[in-house]
Protein backbone atom coordinates (compact mmCIF):
# COMPACT_ATOMS: atom_id res chain seq x y z
CA UNK A 1 0.00 0.00 0.00
CA UNK A 2 1.37 3.27 -0.89
CA UNK A 3 1.84 6.11 2.00
CA UNK A 4 0.51 9.17 1.61
CA UNK A 5 2.84 12.32 3.40
CA UNK A 6 0.56 15.19 4.03
CA UNK A 7 3.01 18.18 4.17
CA UNK A 8 2.03 21.05 6.37
CA UNK A 9 2.11 23.94 4.22
CA UNK A 10 4.10 27.27 5.56
CA UNK A 11 2.62 30.07 7.22
CA UNK A 12 2.57 33.66 6.10
CA UNK A 13 5.50 34.14 8.77
CA UNK A 14 7.26 31.26 7.12
CA UNK A 15 6.93 32.15 3.81
CA UNK A 16 7.89 35.65 4.62
CA UNK A 17 11.00 34.80 6.37
CA UNK A 18 11.88 32.20 3.10
CA UNK A 19 11.46 35.59 0.68
CA UNK A 20 13.58 37.72 2.68
CA UNK A 21 16.19 35.08 2.83
CA UNK A 22 16.25 34.73 -0.28
CA UNK A 23 16.07 38.33 -1.43
CA UNK A 24 19.22 38.31 1.58
CA UNK A 25 21.15 35.55 -0.16
CA UNK A 26 20.53 36.93 -3.56
CA UNK A 27 21.99 40.10 -2.92
CA UNK A 28 24.85 38.78 -0.67
CA UNK A 29 25.73 37.06 -4.18
CA UNK A 30 25.38 39.91 -6.17
CA UNK A 31 28.08 42.14 -4.09
CA UNK A 32 30.07 38.97 -3.68
CA UNK A 33 30.39 38.77 -7.96
CA UNK A 34 30.48 42.40 -8.64
CA UNK A 35 33.43 42.63 -5.82
CA UNK A 36 35.19 39.72 -7.24
CA UNK A 37 34.95 40.70 -11.03
CA UNK A 38 36.00 44.36 -10.04
CA UNK A 39 39.05 43.13 -8.34
CA UNK A 40 39.96 40.77 -11.42
CA UNK A 41 39.59 43.80 -13.64
CA UNK A 42 41.81 46.23 -11.75
CA UNK A 43 44.22 43.81 -11.68
CA UNK A 44 43.81 42.73 -15.38
CA UNK A 45 43.94 46.92 -16.30
CA UNK A 46 46.73 47.06 -14.04
CA UNK A 47 48.95 44.14 -15.68
CA UNK A 48 48.30 45.87 -19.16
CA UNK A 49 49.44 48.68 -18.16
CA UNK A 50 52.79 47.57 -16.57
CA UNK A 51 53.54 46.05 -19.65
CA UNK A 52 54.07 43.04 -17.74
CA UNK A 53 51.93 40.08 -19.10
CA UNK A 54 51.36 37.66 -16.41
CA UNK A 55 50.41 34.45 -17.80
CA UNK A 56 47.46 33.82 -15.72
CA UNK A 57 46.28 36.56 -17.96
CA UNK A 58 47.37 36.05 -20.80
CA UNK B 1 20.12 24.64 -28.89
CA UNK B 2 23.60 25.90 -29.13
CA UNK B 3 25.05 29.25 -26.53
CA UNK B 4 25.22 31.88 -28.78
CA UNK B 5 27.84 33.60 -26.52
CA UNK B 6 30.86 31.78 -24.98
CA UNK B 7 30.06 30.54 -21.22
CA UNK B 8 33.03 30.48 -19.06
CA UNK B 9 33.17 29.57 -15.36
CA UNK B 10 35.20 32.40 -14.10
CA UNK B 11 35.84 31.27 -10.90
CA UNK B 12 32.98 33.01 -8.97
CA UNK B 13 30.17 32.54 -11.35
CA UNK B 14 29.23 31.29 -15.11
CA UNK B 15 30.35 34.75 -17.42
CA UNK B 16 29.34 35.43 -20.78
CA UNK B 17 30.02 38.64 -22.27
CA UNK B 18 27.36 40.22 -25.07
CA UNK B 19 28.12 41.93 -28.54
CA UNK B 20 28.07 45.38 -26.81
CA UNK B 21 30.39 44.39 -24.05
CA UNK B 22 28.33 43.66 -21.69
CA UNK B 23 29.45 41.03 -18.72
CA UNK B 24 26.34 39.00 -17.20
CA UNK B 25 27.16 36.07 -14.61
CA UNK B 26 24.60 33.43 -13.41
CA UNK B 27 24.58 31.25 -10.78
CA UNK B 28 22.48 28.41 -9.01
CA UNK B 29 21.51 28.64 -5.03
CA UNK B 30 20.18 26.08 -3.08
CA UNK B 31 16.87 27.18 -1.83
CA UNK B 32 15.76 26.17 1.66
CA UNK B 33 11.95 25.32 1.17
CA UNK B 34 10.43 21.98 2.90
CA UNK B 35 8.72 20.38 0.19
CA UNK B 36 11.04 20.04 -2.63
CA UNK B 37 14.60 20.54 -3.99
CA UNK B 38 15.19 23.33 -5.32
CA UNK B 39 17.23 25.98 -6.73
CA UNK B 40 17.26 30.16 -7.56
CA UNK B 41 18.90 31.14 -10.22
CA UNK B 42 20.66 34.42 -9.47
CA UNK B 43 21.51 36.26 -12.49
CA UNK B 44 23.22 40.15 -12.80
CA UNK B 45 24.82 42.67 -15.15
CA UNK B 46 28.48 42.84 -14.23
CA UNK B 47 28.78 45.85 -16.38
CA UNK B 48 26.66 48.34 -14.63
CA UNK B 49 25.25 49.94 -17.90
CA UNK B 50 21.90 49.22 -19.58
CA UNK B 51 21.90 46.55 -22.00
CA UNK B 52 21.11 47.10 -25.40
CA UNK B 53 17.68 44.81 -26.63
CA UNK B 54 19.68 41.26 -27.33
CA UNK B 55 18.27 38.03 -28.21
CA UNK B 56 21.25 36.03 -27.54
CA UNK B 57 21.04 36.73 -23.51
CA UNK B 58 17.70 35.08 -23.92
CA UNK B 59 19.03 32.36 -25.84
CA UNK B 60 22.33 31.85 -23.55
CA UNK B 61 20.38 32.34 -20.19
CA UNK B 62 18.23 29.26 -21.52
CA UNK B 63 21.03 27.17 -22.64
CA UNK B 64 22.36 27.62 -19.18
CA UNK B 65 19.12 26.74 -17.59
CA UNK B 66 19.20 23.65 -20.22
CA UNK B 67 22.09 22.17 -18.90
CA UNK B 68 20.95 22.45 -15.08
CA UNK B 69 18.31 20.43 -15.68
CA UNK B 70 19.92 18.01 -17.77
CA UNK B 71 22.77 17.92 -14.47
CA UNK B 72 19.52 17.79 -11.88
CA UNK B 73 15.78 17.04 -12.31
CA UNK B 74 14.95 19.95 -9.96
CA UNK B 75 12.69 23.61 -9.63
CA UNK B 76 14.47 26.48 -10.63
CA UNK B 77 13.40 29.70 -9.00
CA UNK B 78 13.79 32.92 -10.01
CA UNK B 79 13.21 36.17 -7.99
CA UNK B 80 13.11 39.55 -10.16
CA UNK B 81 15.35 42.66 -9.55
CA UNK B 82 13.33 45.28 -7.55
CA UNK B 83 16.22 47.90 -9.35
CA UNK B 84 14.44 51.17 -10.48
CA UNK B 85 10.96 49.55 -9.92
CA UNK B 86 10.87 47.69 -13.28
CA UNK B 87 10.37 44.00 -11.37
CA UNK B 88 7.23 43.45 -13.48
CA UNK B 89 8.52 44.19 -16.58
CA UNK B 90 11.79 41.67 -15.53
CA UNK B 91 9.17 39.07 -14.56
CA UNK B 92 6.96 39.30 -18.05
CA UNK B 93 10.48 39.29 -20.12
CA UNK B 94 11.56 36.03 -17.96
CA UNK B 95 8.13 34.60 -18.47
CA UNK B 96 8.10 35.35 -22.39
CA UNK B 97 11.97 33.31 -22.43
CA UNK B 98 10.08 30.06 -21.25
CA UNK B 99 7.10 30.42 -23.41
CA UNK B 100 8.79 29.93 -26.26
CA UNK B 101 7.29 27.27 -28.18
CA UNK B 102 10.34 24.76 -27.59
CA UNK B 103 10.32 25.77 -24.36
CA UNK B 104 6.61 25.25 -23.85
CA UNK B 105 7.37 21.40 -24.45
CA UNK B 106 10.05 20.75 -22.10
CA UNK B 107 8.95 23.34 -19.09
CA UNK B 108 6.15 25.02 -17.12
CA UNK B 109 7.24 28.28 -16.21
CA UNK B 110 4.65 30.89 -14.17
CA UNK B 111 5.65 34.18 -12.42
CA UNK B 112 3.50 35.00 -9.87
CA UNK B 113 2.89 38.76 -7.93
CA UNK B 114 4.03 38.43 -4.15
CA UNK B 115 3.04 42.14 -2.46
CA UNK B 116 5.56 41.98 0.47
CA UNK B 117 5.55 44.64 3.42
CA UNK B 118 5.73 48.01 2.68
CA UNK B 119 3.93 47.76 -0.31
CA UNK B 120 7.37 46.44 -1.79
CA UNK B 121 5.93 44.04 -4.60
CA UNK B 122 8.21 41.37 -6.04
CA UNK B 123 7.88 38.61 -8.76
CA UNK B 124 8.80 34.88 -7.95
CA UNK B 125 9.09 32.80 -11.41
CA UNK B 126 9.10 28.92 -11.01
CA UNK B 127 10.36 26.81 -13.92
CA UNK B 128 9.68 22.75 -13.70
CA UNK B 129 10.31 19.94 -16.14
CA UNK B 130 6.84 18.53 -17.27
CA UNK B 131 8.36 15.11 -17.13
CA UNK B 132 8.56 16.03 -13.03
CA UNK B 133 6.70 13.22 -11.59
CA UNK B 134 5.19 15.67 -8.91
CA UNK B 135 4.83 18.54 -10.86
CA UNK B 136 1.00 18.92 -10.45
CA UNK B 137 2.06 18.94 -6.53
CA UNK B 138 4.58 21.38 -6.93
CA UNK B 139 2.25 23.71 -9.24
CA UNK B 140 -0.83 23.40 -6.51
CA UNK B 141 1.61 23.99 -3.48
CA UNK B 142 3.17 26.97 -5.33
CA UNK B 143 0.13 28.62 -6.09
CA UNK B 144 -1.76 27.80 -3.51
CA UNK B 145 1.04 29.08 -0.61
CA UNK B 146 1.00 32.29 -2.84
CA UNK B 147 -2.17 32.91 -2.90
CA UNK B 148 -2.48 32.73 1.03
CA UNK B 149 0.46 34.51 1.35
CA UNK B 150 -1.38 37.44 -1.06
CA UNK B 151 -5.03 37.13 0.86
CA UNK B 152 -3.35 37.42 4.06
CA UNK B 153 -1.70 40.51 3.52
CA UNK B 154 -1.79 42.56 7.13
Amino acid sequence: MEATVTRRRRTREEILAWLDEARQRKAAWQNKVRAEFEERERRRKEAAESGYYDLEWV
Amino acid sequence: MVSPYWVLYEGFALVFTTDNGIKYAIDFDEDTNPYYKAYWLNLTNLSNKPSPSDKKIAQTVICIIEEFFRQNPNILLYMCSTEGGKQAQRARLFLRWFNGAEQQKHYVARSVEVRGEEGRDEYVALIVQRNNPQLEEILAIFDEEIAMFNEQKP
